[in-house]
């Protein structure tokens, strides 16, 4: 923008006109400077975040971590590293199935009445705060049935929280193939189930992971869902789905820093390191997932 | 990446294959007070390994583990305010204390140490009441000759979150000053007339830290644990004496348990030379008639071996454990009321 004035100062002899150019010019570098000023104070309070957790969570790393189950204030996070990947895999494999199929139907089977109601109530649930779905989960699965404190209640309660993002997802995935590509399955003799699976889920596949990773990553983040349905537990799971709470890293950094004692922060800060770690290395995997497959595919 | 639905059931059925520790172990649930978290959960890691079963405590606060317990999701329920009579009735519920803390001021003034402070009952509660501005006023001065207090304004740090630690302080404060009692009362959340609110124990303690010139109440092992400096207290026997496991189990040795039914007893301003005047307890809730008898036998037998075995855990984060009279009556009430 300053080299277009520039220049045109340059060539315009007329007083009055310069001045114009200058006050333009003064207001693109104040436009620039606040433009910086409101990034850096974005980027610093998002860096202070990062470098809070690392600089405290490598602090707190060590091998014991992942070998010993917490005892109360102090020990290891095994058993907490083991609930979050358990509640997580059964939240995934709940929601998956139901997210993809939805939006495969959505996208490809209905009528288009019907798929507007169903994007609009998608857009709806994927809004609703998390703590929302906890007390939902609370008020039917823990106290209604009679499944109290348990994995089952947790799973499907972080379930109905990520399956509408992930049939979103794949909707928006299948509705970004071509129409081309669609009419030219149908010429060549393919049945509608077939042009689906054969063709279009092959064709927008890194799309639909993507978003399942990401889905991933927000289930492995959630608190307060959890607080309400899974309760905490100092051991390993014993493999009961229901009357048995499990641990999971996201209620140690909750509660521990609120512990008097050093090894409880300690916890803490290591349990935030590995979430961050982990929701990093997802979403960087979705992000090559989408650019590598998708390269892949038709090269 | 992209595994079947089958080959993934069939990977955590095996998980969980794997991960099937003795099915004769019972698992026991309890909710509540966030006071006693550290204290449960290195006395069940050691009962576990005693005896293999799991007792698994969730620190949501007293007021979550009475909600919890009356609606049943858990089998004992945590909290630092005790259940009035008619509650308990009503609910078909019995209370114990399970162990004795210590509740602290600690202050942040320049030059003046752990311990070095003396403050007494109504001085405490004109503080909190801001009748006392500044740290210089005749009152402070009269019970510290030999400190010298700066001019600067007191700045005052409660709780902002419903708490039992807040419970235990204003109704100590109660006791002391009629004024208090008279204007504010005690609860587990009070309209304090001045000053600002932290969230939990650890809030005020930040709080403290990092503001001089201030002053606010936490759990012992909070001031212990973060180097603060705590202050001496006049207790109702009119010495004055720094907080210590000592003085908490005096405290408790002192006040009159046997009178109190469902042993509803606040621990504040008991008699007794060398008691700590903000003494209080935490009280575990449990069903009478058990919803589900294996595991109330089995939470029973963790508290009986906590109050006989686990002394030294509870000493060594900070906490004071029940004295043995006391024990000898919680275990004659549970003979008498509950049914297992």
């Amino acid at each position: 923008m300053s080299t277009v004035t520039g220049s045109a100062r340059a060539l315009n002899p007329n007083a009055r006109g310069r001045g114009r150019q200058q006050r333009r010019a003064m207001a693109s570098l104040a436009g620039w400077l606040l433009s910086g000023l409101a990034f850096l104070l974005l980027a610093f309070a998002l860096l202070d975040i990062l470098r809070t957790v690392f600089v405290r969570g490598f602090a707190a790393l060590n091998l014991q971590l992942f070998l010993t189950p917490t005892s109360g204030i102090a020990g290891g996070l095994l058993n907490a590293i083991e609930g979050s990947v358990l509640i997580t895999a059964g939240a995934l494999l709940l929601a998956v199935p139901v997210g993809v199929f939805g939006g495969i139907y959505v996208s490809e089977f209905s009528r288009e009445y019907f798929a507007r109601a169903v994007r609009f109530i998608a857009d709806v649930l994927v809004g609703v705060p998390s703590i929302v779905f906890g007390l939902f989960g609370y008020l039917t699965m823990v106290t209604a049935l009679g499944w109290h404190f348990s994995l089952a209640a947790g799973c499907i309660t972080l379930a109905m929280m990520i399956a509408p993002y992930i049939l979103r997802t794949t909707e928006l995935a299948l509705r970004g193939v071509p129409g081309e590509l669609r009419e030219a399955g149908y010429a060549l003799g393919a049945s509608q189930a077939n042009l689906v699976t054969r063709v279009l889920l092959r064709e927008c596949a890194p799309r639909v992971l993507t978003g399942i990773l990401l889905a991933m990553a927000i289930s492995m983040g959630e608190t307060a869902p959890l607080i309400y349905t899974v309760n905490w537990s100092n051991y390993y799971w014993s493999g009961h789905l229901t009357h048995e709470p499990v641990a999971y890293l996201t209620y140690v950094i909750w509660s521990f820093i609120n512990e008097p004692f050093a090894s409880a922060h300690a916890l803490a800060y290591a349990a935030a390191l590995l979430i961050t770690l982990f929701v990093l290395a997802i979403t960087l995997l979705a992000r090559l997932s989408l650019s590598r497959l998708g390269v892949r595919r038709t090269s | 990446m992209l595994l079947s639905l089958k080959s993934r059931l069939a990977a955590l059925l095996l998980l969980g294959a794997l991960l099937t520790v003795n099915a004769q172990a019972t698992e026991v649930t309890g909710a509540g007070s966030s006071f006693v978290y550290p204290v449960l959960s290195k006395w069940s890691v050691a009962f576990n390994r005693k005896t293999g079963h799991q007792i698994n405590y969730q620190s949501i606060g007293s007021g979550g583990g009475i909600a919890q317990i009356k609606a049943g999701t858990v089998d004992f329920g945590a909290s630092d305010a005790p259940l009035s009579a008619e509650d308990l009735g009503k609910f078909g519920l019995g209370q114990f204390p399970v162990v004795i803390g210590g509740i602290v001021p600690v202050v942040n003034v320049e030059g003046v140490a752990a311990g070095k402070l003396r403050l007494s009952g109504p001085v405490l509660a004109e503080i909190f009441l801001g009748k006392i501005k500044t740290w210089n006023d005749p009152a402070l001065a009269r019970l510290n000759p030999g400190l010298k207090l700066p001019a600067s304004a007191i700045f005052v740090v409660h709780r902002s979150d419903g708490s039992g630690t807040s419970y235990n302080f204003a109704n100590y404060l109660g006791k002391v000053s009629p004024t208090w009692q008279k204007t504010i009362g005690f609860g587990t959340s009070v309209p304090w007339p001045v000053g600002v609110g932290g969230k939990g124990n650890e809030g005020v303690a930040a709080y403290v830290k990092q503001i001089k010139n201030s002053i606010g109440y936490v759990e012992y092992a909070y001031a212990l644990q973060n180097k603060m400096a705590y202050t001496q207290m006049e207790n109702a026997a009119g010495t004055f004496l720094e907080p210590s496991n000592a003085a908490f189990a005096a405290a408790a040795a002192t006040a009159d348990w046997a009178k109190a039914k469902d042993f509803n007893l606040i621990m504040t301003n008991a008699p007794g030379a060398t008691a700590w005047p903000i003494t209080a307890t935490t009280w575990a809730i449990m069903y009478k008639t058990p919803k589900n008898a294996a595991q109330s036998k089995v939470a029973f037998a963790f508290f009986k071996w906590a109050f006989e075995h686990g002394q030294p855990e509870a000493l060594a984060l900070d906490y004071v454990p029940l004295p043995e009279p006391l024990v000898k009556q919680i275990e004659a009430y549970w003979q008498s009321q509950f049914k297992s």
